[in-house]
């Protein structure tokens, strides 16, 4: 009788494990945040022998239905050297490029260092979001290296190096674009706090193939920039994350959210040969 | 100025309590009969003189009495009281030895204060576990944990679901102070923190303090978890040990010099990775399979005492423990380890029967290694903290109404904060270690004071001070514990504590990482404090069975120490600059129902908790409620003994749901040409949104046998056995878009769609463990 009530309470926890294994355990809720108002959301680059395009739009309900935000009756304007220009509605989103600036400028602006640019943004509701920013001097890549793999004699790692100004703190971002593959880039941000004054060298960890062709761009950019990026992606991995902090966007814009900055570059084209 | 006026008024009061006295003093040891083990917290008690003491955490006791007859019992919770009848004349020497109750099989029954201890001491916030009760409990995957029951108690919050880290009133995870014998425990996890350290084959006794901390504990806010490792058998040669699911333990112990000296030898090791290493060995030649990682964990415990005459007692213990983890695939290799190193040196000696004193030295090492290689790069990563310390504590009753203790300690920590080194082929790439140092002082003197028959006070004060990089920081921590008695067997307290950290745990993942690092304070942060008044009230029920305590507390805490919104905490240089400095305060009320003897034993406990936290940086300067504010705590825990052979037990725990922090809305961004569009949320509150209450059941059975070699039982556990589906994180699904366009209009998200993840299921186990 004891070896039968044994086997039998063997039996019974082998079932409720095997019960348990066919649960999922992960299932859908229904959670009531809190309310909030919406925040007007600027973005807005401004970049050498380029056009000025900005993107006015509103934040929306997380859980609402997803449309777009966009502000077609706000009032965008530009201050430089004491001339302001207006921008004004551009009604056709950049479909190819996924890109949406419902706001434009018809002209280049001289970007020059020293010089404060200012965004001044009244949207539909009337309410006023400003921003500033600086312009800064491009940084040049100084190399590009690229090794190919032990076994494998087509595949190959990029290395990337620039020398870093040692009297300013300095942020960067590197980004390497497939010409010949698909649009997923490696995209990095980066500041000089490890090594302030030096050769910086960024391997960018991502395997190509001989005869693939690269755009590799570096970007210097503005310290509010660089935490507007890096909060983005906090706050992206914070969505789900238990372990991640939760971020709140870091934003140059006053009254309002998103990002008013330069993009000022070196650009190199790459085709990996053996 | 207030700490020379303090001690002068104490070495005064010294003088007054010693003049005069002419009483003779019986002093020993209380030992467990079969394994001349100490007995810690055993009553010796004069039903004459109507007084009794309690033995020390070396089993020592000291009881001073007028010249007369006396009948001294000495008892102890699970074992047979023993009676001694003496005639006082001159100072007496005398150990007992305690046989196990009858009731009991061969496990070692270790239990500190009755229930009328607690109700008579001054004491507040402490609970004592027997390391049998815990075992009888059920456990996750059958493994014990000590710091999983210790969450079942009131005022102890666990951190994530499984996990053995926790919050005690209102304080953040590195707040609480974890010894092993008296070695300070910088991680007490394994598997990212869902096992302790704590191998209970080893483990004599656990002590909590939560509140009104004695003066001989500092350097944490909130807690104090004191774990003591047994001594090793002085009588006989034993053996004892488990065979679990995913690890087996062994102990060996006995005598080295009968009487005189013991040792103890504790392993444990986890197993899954041997079966996983068969899988990936039988699936290497399959190219599309992705081999299984291996990890494990083991612990090492080792313990010598040895007695050299009556006056002096020499004690060597240490705890060797890591957890490995590593992966290799194809020109990948990556392997991860981590773990502590404890050592510990005490000598007791009885300078005479009223003067007892224990000097230690203590060893401590906290360290992960990460080493990477992916060709043509090498990268190892590291971070360590190493502790030296020194302490000697005093034990002196000059008569019996004070218990006067007094001590000091030195620490040196060194923080390798941060170790970052690449190599390119054979030269390096980059370089960086970040080493701190620092020097933490204490010293105390507290006396235990029945000042009449109603009234007893403890009251002391612990000086502390910290140095580092030139700058010295110090705290002066008055703690005043005092307890009226209003009848027999019902007791008011209140206490008062102030206590101060000097070294602060970086990590802002609200589990117990072994990547999170130990920072100290430097000129750029100072110290954490805090103050806690408690109010109380205990009474004992049925016949001194059942005891009552209901708790009222309320902590203000300065200095506290969060971290910027994105803060990058890993490996960063300037780690001070991340943190922003605040403040906390918490309150509570903690109902707590304990049966310590018959066939059902086990406590419900009910804790109605509010904790916030202010920093000007975070939540716009608002108060929030950290993840581990939880309003109600109800834990019922109970173990039946069905017959001499069989006990069942259970544990229900309801939690009101984390404070967790979810976004409110989303933002559209364009970006920059050449990438795509994205979707951000937008976070306002910090912690402003409540998960779903948790509440789960597990049940357990211990099935003893008596083959004829020694003890066995068979030990079922089911967790979670109604199959609760628990929130262990919410998380939000939305399909954002990566494609290109479609050339006619913008690649637009699904809605978003939040999602509840649960960790574990119902987990049935099964652990056999013997003892010859």
């Amino acid at each position: 009788m004891k070896r039968t009530g044994t086997v039998s309470l063997f039996a019974i926890i082998i079932l409720i494990l095997v019960l348990s294994g066919c649960n999922k355990l992960d299932k859908n809720i229904t959670i009531k945040l809190p309310p909030f108002t919406p925040q007007t959301v600027v973005e807005c680059y401004l970049e050498q022998d380029s056009t000025l395009a900005a993107s006015v739009t509103h934040t929306q309900d997380y859980f609402g239905t997803f449309r777009l935000p966009f502000d077609q009756h706000a009032h965008v304007m530009i201050t430089y050297n004491n001339t302001t220009d207006s921008l004004s509605l551009n009604l056709l989103p950049d479909f190819k490029n996924q890109k949406y600036f419902n706001y434009k400028l018809n002209k280049t602006i001289p970007l020059q260092a020293g010089t404060t640019y200012s965004i001044k943004v009244i949207d539909s509701a009337g309410n006023i979001s400003t921003g500033q920013t600086q312009w800064l001097p491009p940084v040049k890549i100084d190399t590009i290296e690229w090794n190919t793999q032990k076994g494998n004699d087509t595949a190959v790692d990029m290395t990337i190096s620039l020398t870093d100004n040692a009297s300013t703190t300095d942020f960067y971002r590197l980004r390497v674009d497939y010409i010949s593959h698909y649009p997923s880039s490696p995209d990095y941000y980066m500041d000089d706090g490890l090594q302030n004054g030096q050769k910086i060298t960024v391997n960018t960890d991502y395997l190509y193939n001989i005869g693939d062709t690269v755009d590799v761009y570096l970007y210097h950019i503005t310290r509010d920039y660089y935490n507007f990026l890096n909060s983005a992606d906090a706050a992206s991995s914070a969505n789900g994350d238990p372990f991640a902090q939760p971020a709140a966007i870091k934003t140059n814009i006053q009254n309002g959210t998103g990002i008013f900055t330069v993009l000022s570059y070196d650009k190199r084209r790459v085709i990996f040969k053996k | 100025m207030q700490k020379p006026h303090f001690f002068t008024i104490l070495l005064l009061l010294l003088a007054l309590i010693v003049k005069g006295q002419e009483k003779f003093t019986i002093s020993g040891f209380v030992k467990e009969e079969k394994s001349g083990e100490d007995l810690i917290g055993a009553s010796v008690y004069s039903a004459e003189a109507k007084f009794g003491v309690v033995s020390n955490a070396y089993g020592f006791y000291s009881l001073t009495l007028p010249k007369g007859r006396y009948t001294i019992r000495v008892s102890y919770v699970g074992y047979e009281t023993a009676e001694q009848k003496i005639d006082l004349d001159s100072n007496r020497t005398l150990t007992f030895h305690l046989r196990p109750a009858a009731s009991q099989l061969q496990e070692v029954v270790i239990k500190a204060d009755g229930p009328r201890q607690d109700v008579q001491s001054t004491q507040m916030g402490k609970t004592e576990l027997k390391i049998q009760e815990i075992k009888e409990l059920p456990a996750i995957f059958g493994e014990v944990d000590i710091l999983k029951t210790l969450q079942l108690l009131p005022g102890v919050q666990g951190g994530s679901e499984g996990m053995a880290g926790f919050e005690v009133r209102g304080g953040a995870p590195d707040e609480n102070l974890i010894l092993l014998d008296e070695a300070v425990v910088y991680n007490p996890s394994h598997l990212f923190g869902f096992f302790s350290v704590f191998n209970s084959d080893a483990i004599k006794n656990v002590d909590l303090y939560k509140g009104g901390f004695p003066a001989e504990y500092g350097g944490r806010l909130s807690s104090v978890i004191d774990v003591s490792l047994k001594d090793g058998n002085k009588e006989e040669f034993h053996g004892s040990g488990g065979i679990g699911l995913i690890a087996s333990r062994l102990t060996l112990e006995g005598p080295i010099k009968k009487d005189k000296a013991s040792f103890i030898v504790s392993a444990r090791r986890t197993y899954v990775d041997l079966f996983t290493r068969l899988i990936n060995d039988a699936s290497k030649n399959d190219p599309s399979y992705s081999p299984i990682p291996a990890y494990y964990f083991y612990d090492l415990n080792a313990k010598i005492n040895w007695e050299i005459n009556p006056k002096d007692r020499i004690f060597l213990s240490g705890y060797f423990g890591q957890d490995v983890f590593s992966f290799a695939q194809n020109q990948f290799n990556f392997n991860f380890n981590w773990g502590n190193a404890t050592g510990t040196a005490r000598w007791n000696h009885i300078f005479n029967p009223r003067l007892f004193m224990n000097t230690t030295l203590i060893y401590n090492d906290y360290r992960y290694d990460i080493k990477n290689s992916q060709d043509p790069f090498n990268i190892d990563i590291g971070s360590r903290i190493l502790d030296w310390t020194a302490k000697t504590d005093f034990e002196y009753i000059p008569k019996q109404t004070h218990t006067i203790k007094f001590g000091g300690m030195a620490t040196y920590h060194t923080f390798d904060v941060g170790r970052i080194k690449v190599k390119s082929g054979d030269s390096t790439a980059f370089d960086m270690d970040n080493t701190l140092w620092g020097t933490e002082l204490g010293i105390y003197a507290s006396d235990d004071w029945e000042a009449t028959g109603r009234l007893k006070v403890n009251y002391g004060v612990r000086g502390s001070g910290f140095v580092n990089n030139g700058k010295f920081y110090y705290g002066i921590e008055p703690r005043l514990a005092a307890r009226y008695l209003l009848k027999e067997g019902f007791s008011l307290k209140a206490s008062y504590t102030d206590m101060t950290q000097y070294v602060h745990l970086v990590s802002n993942s609200g589990a117990l990482l072994p990547t999170d690092v130990w920072y100290p304070s430097t000129p750029l942060v100072q110290p954490q404090l805090s103050q806690q008044v408690a109010l109380g009230a205990s009474t004992l029920l049925k016949h001194e069975t059942i005891e009552v305590t209901d708790e009222v507390y309320y902590k203000w805490m300065q200095h506290e120490i969060d971290f910027k919104d994105g803060a990058n905490l890993f490996l960063a240089t300037n780690l001070d600059k991340q943190f922003v400095f605040g403040k906390g305060w918490a309150y509570a009320n903690e109902l707590f129902v304990r049966k310590s003897e018959g066939r059902l034993t086990g406590w419900v406990s009910y804790t109605l908790a509010w904790t916030f936290r202010q920093f000007d940086s975070i939540n716009n300067g608002k108060p929030f409620s950290p993840k581990y504010d939880r309003r109600h705590t109800v834990d019922i825990v109970a173990t039946y003994k069905l017959n001499k052979r069989v006990s069942v037990s259970a544990t229900w725990v309801f939690t009101s749901g984390d404070a967790v922090s979810l976004p409110v809305a989303y933002m559209y961004v364009n970006d920059i040409q050449n990438t795509h569009y994205f979707i951000l949320p937008v976070y306002t509150q910090r912690d402003g949104y409540r998960m779903p209450p948790y509440n789960r059941a597990d049940v357990a059975l211990v099935w003893k046998r008596k083959p004829r070699w020694g003890d066995a039982d068979i030990t079922f556990s089911v967790y979670n056995v109604y199959d609760r589906r628990n929130p262990y994180l919410i998380y939000i699904d939305q399909q954002l878009s990566t494609s290109g366009g479609t050339g006619s209009s913008l690649n637009l998200p699904g809605p978003a769609q939040a999602k509840q993840i649960s960790l574990f299921p119902v987990i049935p186990s099964v652990t056999y463990n013997f003892r010859f």
